[in-house]
């Protein structure tokens, strides 16, 4: 078809639009808390949860036999090493915050962050 | 669409090939670009510049194909028979907005590219959602849905250009 309009007055609307969307979204992610716990689902099934507070390392292996690392330090939950062919769940970095979540996709791993610690106190 | 219509078939190959060849390449560009993203898998979806220029100088069948095509290769070819729930999550949800808002006749060209853009990344988020049953992917919404409609732009601009060129071009051969 020659010469389809590339921008008419209501582009600027839908990608308002969009924008605000993110907005909400961001706004929506943003009232996150310092978590207390990691629960980790492995294959869509809770594997075991975790105390943010208390350091340590617990190795999971998932349904498929990949086996992940999770190492909790520091009030922070990351994964620290995997065997699946893209590693971006350990690229991924540590997570606190209540809602966060780091995924494996070759392994079916989630782990996310839950509960709400005010200041250290959990309960 | 006069002009379109009556090009033969075979020259309407080959230009289809042509198109469906560009949106493997630009697949491996894809490859090529390191993105911080989350969740794996995700694309920023550069190859819809093929999808799109083939729905306005073709029409919604010819695109459609383009994009299975696109979509079923350049999994097979680049990220995995692993990544197609989600690349076909992402084409599909795209194509069909894209196709409702170009029916329309209000928008653009980067107006329909920006919710293509954006529609792809959320069809790939809601897959992940999906097959990872971890619904708090909200929290990447905000920067993938940015990103999609940013490329959706950039796509957009790009599918423009070709569109205006691709008239040209078949007035001078027919």
């Amino acid at each position: 078809m020659k010469g389809a309009a590339m921008l008419k007055k209501f582009d600027f609307l839908l990608i308002a639009f969009i924008v605000l969307a993110a907005i909400c979204f961001k706004a929506y992610s943003r009232a996150a808390y310092k978590g207390a716990y990691v629960s980790v689902y492995s294959g869509g099934m809770l594997y075991g949860e975790y105390s943010l507070s208390e350091n340590g390392a617990a190795e999971v292996v998932n349904t498929d036999g990949g086996v992940n690392v999770i190492e909790i330090s520091g009030g922070f939950a990351r994964v620290s090493h995997a065997d699946c062919p893209d590693k971006l769940c350990v690229r991924q970095g540590a997570v606190s915050k209540s809602g966060e979540t780091i995924v494996c996709i070759p392994n079916r791993l989630s782990l996310q962050v839950g509960g709400e610690g005010l200041d250290g106190i959990t309960k | 669409m006069n002009d379109i219509e009556s090009i033969s078939k075979t020259r309407k190959l080959v230009f289809l090939s042509l198109l469906a060849a560009s949106a493997l390449i630009l697949g491996y560009i894809e490859t090529l670009i390191p993105l911080p993203s989350p969740v794996p898998y995700i694309k920023p979806g550069l190859g819809n510049v093929v999808v799109i220029v083939a729905l306005y100088v073709f029409g919604a069948k010819e695109a459609l194909t383009i994009s299975l095509i696109k979509i079923i290769m350049s999994s097979l070819l680049y990220s995995g028979a692993a990544a197609l729930p989600y690349s076909l999550s992402g084409g599909l949800l795209s194509f069909s907005v894209m196709l409702l808002l170009k029916k329309c006749s209000i928008f653009g060209v980067i107006g329909v590219s920006a919710a293509g853009g954006a529609f792809h990344m959320l069809g790939q988020i809601i897959a992940a959602a999906l097959i990872i049953e971890n619904i708090s992917i909200s929290f990447f919404m905000a920067p993938l849905l940015l990103t999609g409609g940013a490329a959706g732009v950039f796509v957009g601009l790009v599918s423009g250009i070709i569109i205006g060129r691709v008239g040209e071009f078949i007035n001078h051969i027919n």
